[in-house]
């Protein structure tokens, strides 16, 4: 039973990977297209999002082999949150695309299955 | 600065180069990633990973349309953006607006700006103000260089320089309303004005201009009355402020103060229409000295009795060509839309101190448009049409687009040239101005008008040693310049008729077009090498005729067929010799009664 919970878990999770990774690439599109320069919100949810997957990722531990970066995790979240605190949307928008839709391929692709 | 950039920038412009060849960027210079990126208020200008990358998204995101022929953009930062920009729009023009030098600098320390200096479709503006901008762009819409701009602004920016995008824009949009409004105005009246300046350089040799009264009035109070419904509670007031102050009272507010037997030191207008003719000519009282300009109407300065001067408004450009043919400078006023704008400037080029003005509502107060006493007849206040804003006491009023026009034309020229002078709105009532202190008339007199001076004896001293053109040297002119306007007739009937002769059955399309419309040009040089052409008519409805060669230019662009491009081209030309040869008729009618 229990482990019937943990592989709906961890099936839940790789879904949501990829939906933050949509989420990223639409909010990275709408600044830089002009649609919407205000991506605090966002990612702001994103940020969240991250955290509750590196928890169940934690949870689901035994049925995958992937170790999580925590430190690399961590500086970006700080960077992110530094760089909302000073509005910089570039920044923000960099670190989205640049360094957390990356780690999120990464994680995708040691967690599929073959 | 690199050493490329620097011979670029010295070529193509001098005055930042002046300023900033021996500078470099204040802003700290930064490598992200192998590219250069500027450090300002703890965050990069650029992308940090992909400057290139974020410059292509940004231009693509762009969407400017086939009929836009400049884009303004506000904010350069290390120009990565100008490539692919360069890339997409090769043919449009690009006007690119660096609020901040540094940046500027930064740029030039590590791009090759080499070919965006040297490029004629680009344009740097580096550290203006948002009102030299607005006068800039206005010029560029003026003189045909851009006619529709796509805006907008570098996203880092947004944040950055939040305010002065917002003043720009602000500027930017009252600019174009007004310069499309010039266009109306300059078609609907440049006959009018024409035959006005015509009409009053008789007056040439009779009366002198301001030159005399430099210098009279320095520190002096003045009082600069206009008709608004807000000047009848200050009537009293003014008629006990004979020798205290200065009083010029401009347009209708010279017939209200005449209707109320108050006599103002100088009377003032410009306006060329025959309401202001008949204003003048109304006048019982011919005391005031009648300050002018030539566009006003012939008949205000032919039948006012009393002495008289002129004076140049900025943007004319006959009178002082006239006056360098008669070997006299000529004393140019910056003028607005309004008459109480130029006698506001007048009053700082005579400087006195402080300027307090009255009468000044910009709006309907109490539902009317002047006070009483005006002779021009006026409807009351149309909701539909009328805006509502709030007075300065902070209660609905309504007024018209006109007159907001007014008001911020008096805030910046307050903001920006009056600050070294004390200026009072003593109207109590009416829209606020901004920069003008708000106080009750009778206060700002007790406290300002103390000192007793006679105004009118220093008046009549000044007219007395004004400079006039010798008769005769003005009648020879007189008899020269219609030689050449008969010449001028001959020159523009000739090239009229040659025009509609190629546009008729087609003929641009046959053999002799080039050599026929070579004859034309020839006519043309010839006639814009005339006297009278040069003075009178080289500068009369350049607004409309060069909108008009922009237009035709843009629908000329768009023909495919070399057939059809010439057909559109002709009858451009064809609008533009025809409005010529009108105002030649126009000249030649006043030209006659001289």
């Amino acid at each position: 039973m229990e482990q019937m919970k943990q592989q709906e878990l961890f099936d839940d999770t790789l879904a949501y990977i990829e939906f933050l990774m949509t989420s990223i690439e639409t909010l990275v599109n709408n600044y830089h297209t002009g649609v919407s320069r205000n991506v605090v919100n966002g990612t702001v949810e994103i940020t969240k999002g991250l955290v509750m997957t590196c928890d169940a990722l934690v949870a689901t531990a035994s049925l995958h082999a992937m170790e999580i970066d925590f430190q690399y995790v961590n500086e970006v979240l700080n960077e992110l949150s530094a760089a909302m605190e000073k509005s910089d949307y570039l920044y923000l928008v960099d670190l989205l695309e640049y360094e957390l839709h990356p780690l999120l391929i990464v994680w995708q692709n040691q967690l599929m299955p073959n | 600065m690199n050493e490329k950039n620097k011979t670029c920038l010295m070529a193509a412009y001098p005055d930042l180069y002046e300023l900033y060849k021996d500078r470099i960027s204040q802003h700290e210079l930064v490598e992200t990633n192998g590219f250069a990126n500027i450090w300002i208020n703890d965050r990069c200008l650029h992308s940090r990973y992909q400057p290139e990358v974020e410059a292509g998204r940004w231009v693509e995101s762009l969407n400017i349309a086939e009929n836009q022929d400049a884009i303004s953009i506000i904010g350069l930062g290390l120009g990565y953006y100008l490539a692919p920009l360069q890339t997409k729009y090769p043919d449009k023009k690009l006007i690119i607006i660096e609020p901040d030098p540094e940046a500027f600098l930064a740029f030039l320390e590590v791009a090759d700006a080499t070919s965006a200096l040297e490029d004629e479709n680009i344009v740097f503006l580096v550290d203006k103000d948002p009102n030299t901008v607005k006068h800039l762009m206005e010029h560029y819409y003026k003189t045909g260089k851009i006619s529709k701009v796509f805006f907008t602004q570098m996203p880092a920016y947004e944040h950055l320089h939040s305010q002065y995008i917002d003043l720009i824009y602000d500027q930017l949009r009252v600019n174009l309303k007004l310069t499309l409004a010039n266009v109306a105005t300059d078609l609907y009246f440049v006959n009018m004005w024409l035959f006005n300046v015509i009409q009053n350089i008789k007056n040439l040799s009779v009366d002198p201009d301001i030159s005399c009264l430099s210098n009279r009035f320095e520190q002096k109070p003045v009082v600069i009355v206009s008709a608004g419904p807000s000047l009848e509670k200050q009537l009293p007031m003014l008629r006990d402020l004979q020798d205290k102050a200065l009083i010029i009272a401009v347009g209708s507010a010279a017939a209200i103060l005449d209707h109320h037997k108050i006599e103002a030191h100088i009377i003032m207008g410009l306006d060329g229409h025959p309401l202001e003719g008949n204003i003048f000519k109304s006048l019982k009282s011919s005391e005031p000295l009648f300050v002018y300009a030539h566009i006003i109407h012939h008949d205000a300065v032919a039948h006012y009795q009393g002495k008289k001067m002129w004076f140049v408004p900025t943007g004319e450009m006959r009178i002082p060509k006239m006056s360098e043919q008669l070997g006299i400078e000529t004393p140019e006023i910056i003028s607005g839309g309004s008459i109480a704008h130029t006698a506001l400037a007048f009053a700082h080029w005579l400087k006195c101190d402080p300027i307090i003005m009255v009468g000044q509502d910009l709006a309907y107060t109490n539902s009317k448009l002047y006070a009483s006493g005006a002779t021009h007849e006026t409807d009351g206040v149309n909701p539909s049409s009328h805006i509502l804003e709030k007075d300065m006491y902070g209660e609905p009023i309504y007024t018209k687009a006109a007159f907001i026009h007014f008001r911020d034309w008096f805030e910046e020229y307050i903001a920006y040239l009056l600050n070294d002078i004390k200026i009072f709105n003593c109207t109590e009532g009416g829209l606020n101005i901004r920069g003008a202190q708000n106080r009750a008339f009778a206060d700002v007199i007790s406290e300002y008008c103390v000192e007793r001076f006679d105004f009118k004896a220093k008046l009549a001293e000044a007219h007395h040693a004004g400079q006039l053109i010798s008769e005769s040297v003005f009648k020879d002119e007189i008899e020269k310049l219609k030689e050449s306007l008969q010449d001028c007739k001959t020159l523009s009937e000739q090239r009229v008729k040659l025009l509609d002769k190629l546009l008729e059955d087609e003929r641009y399309l046959s053999e002799s077009y080039e050599a026929e419309f070579d004859h034309i040009l020839e006519l043309t040089e010839e006639l814009e090498e005339n006297l009278f052409y040069q003075i009178f008519l080289q500068h009369t409805g350049q607004i409309y005729q060069t909108w008009l060669s922009r237009t035709v230019q843009l629908e000329a662009d768009k023909a495919t067929e070399i057939g059809e491009k010439r057909r559109i081209l002709l009858t451009g030309l064809a609008n533009v010799y025809f409005e010529v040869d009108r105002y030649i008729a126009v000249s030649d009618e006043a030209m006659q009664l001289h």
